[in-house]
């Protein structure tokens, strides 16, 4: 899921005197610093209603044109992971998930790849116990505590494929995106894949491609416009997310999630439905060396995707 | 997973040293193919070195050769040491600086400070 910018979250929070509650019913006051980060909203939600089924995968999901029916809860949110990982296959590979969230995106990726090993990192220390709870049975896959704008606790050189999916609009601007991006760089072996998708505010500024490429180590070798397939999930999805929210979501708190659902209507969607918000889904190479501008190590077989 | 710090690569600050306060033994299904592969990736010495820091009743061969990554009594040895074996308390220490990361309920907490990162 995605959030609001900060400016309307701060208006909202002072004229209201949110208090948030968590699934053990302790009450938090957010600092006024805390308020204006991202990563303080999305760590609320990725810890409250932990174990619940339907919010185990927490992006907006992907659709192709032709999906009408959401029968399972998190279908779409699998479709994006699948879309993501597009035609790259994590078998035998060594992968880390940036932001892995509860750990539904890496559970999906180990049963149906079968990596030498997942590590799932996240910046929450709260949602990764979730995740070692949920998920400590699989024996590929680990969890860690990192924040990956500053480092990632991997040697250089040392990894296969990196993983983000729609976070990086939430790591707080565009220095922590490009140390993000030398990070990964960093730990990718050359010719590595680091895997992206995210929404990309076009309003005045640049979209994060050009963050995550600008220290040149990071090479696009495929980049899709994927909007109005994030749209068509969130319309098909919509009824479910909304019966969910009105079911099980405490009142108090169903503003708040009708927004990080970007259901019809929220500021998110009717920015993705006109144009001002782009998602867009990218993979990236890790240079080599005696890299030139056309060579291709690995051939990638491509869909036919209409670009808009 | 003890592996979390043994990945093979050009490094500097690593291995990072294990302190054990509690461990867990799990049982998981042995697959003799995937620990054939992922030993091509283990820093062995690495591995030995914390095998042997943790005081876990494991021997292991101070060098691998090829013959003995065929044996199936080394394969096994390796499944348990890398996977059934999970470090609920401990930290992480760095070799360079001494610093160390927690590790609770099994995960290690790898977030620096501000002044850290240079």
């Amino acid at each position: 899921m995605s959030l609001r910018t900060p400016e309307l979250l701060t208006t909202q929070v002072t004229s209201s005197q949110f208090v948030l509650f968590r699934d053990n019913e302790v009450e938090q006051q957010p600092s006024s610093e805390d308020v204006d980060s991202l990563s303080f909203w999305y760590e609320w939600i990725a810890n409250a209603y932990s174990n619940v089924d339907e919010l185990q995968f927490m992006n907006y999901g992907y659709a192709d044109f032709d999906e009408h029916i959401d029968n399972d809860s998190n279908y779409c949110s699998k479709q994006l992971y699948k879309e993501v990982l597009a035609q790259v296959s994590l078998t035998n590979q060594t992968v880390l998930e940036v932001s892995c969230g509860r750990g539904a995106g890496a559970v999906w990726c180990v049963d149906n790849y079968v990596p030498d090993s997942y590590v799932g990192a996240d910046l929450s220390s709260g949602v990764i116990d979730v995740c070692r709870q949920r998920h400590s049975m699989k024996p590929r896959l680990s969890f860690v505590v990192a924040d990956a704008t500053k480092y990632l606790p991997f040697a250089n050189e040392s990894l296969d494929i990196v993983i983000c999916v729609e976070a990086t609009h939430a790591y707080g601007g565009p220095i922590a995106v490009k140390q993000f991006a030398s990070e990964v760089a960093r730990v990718l072996r050359p010719n590595g894949y680091f895997l992206w998708c995210d929404l990309c505010h076009i309003d005045g500024s640049d979209t994060s491609i050009d963050y995550l490429t600008a220290n040149g180590k990071l090479i696009v070798e495929e980049k899709i416009n994927i909007t109005r397939n994030v749209l068509h999930a969130l319309d098909i999805q919509s009824n479910t997310r909304t019966q969910f929210i009105e079911r099980y979501v405490r009142p108090r708190e169903q503003e708040y999630f009708r927004l990080f659902a970007g259901l019809p209507g929220t500021p998110m969607y009717n920015g993705m439905d006109e144009g001002r918000i782009q998602y867009w889904r990218a993979i990236f190479r890790k240079k080599t060396t005696t890299d030139m501008s056309i060579t291709r190590v690995r051939r990638l077989s491509f869909p036919s995707i209409p670009h808009y | 997973m003890l592996t979390s710090n043994i990945l093979k690569g050009v490094k500097k600050g690593f291995p990072l040293k294990i302190n054990a306060v509690k461990i867990e033994n799990v049982s998981v299904d042995y697959n003799p193919d995937f620990i054939t592969r992922i030993l091509q990736r283990i820093e062995y010495d690495a591995l030995r070195g914390a095998v042997i820091d943790l005081g876990l009743n494991e021997s292991l061969p101070e060098t691998i050769s090829e013959t003995i990554q065929q044996d199936e009594t080394f394969l096994k040895t390796m499944h348990k040491i890398l996977l059934e074996y999970e470090i609920e308390e401990g930290e992480l220490i760095c070799p360079e600086t001494g610093r160390k990361f927690p590790i609770s309920k099994g995960i290690p907490n790898m977030l620096l400070q501000e002044t850290e990162i240079s």
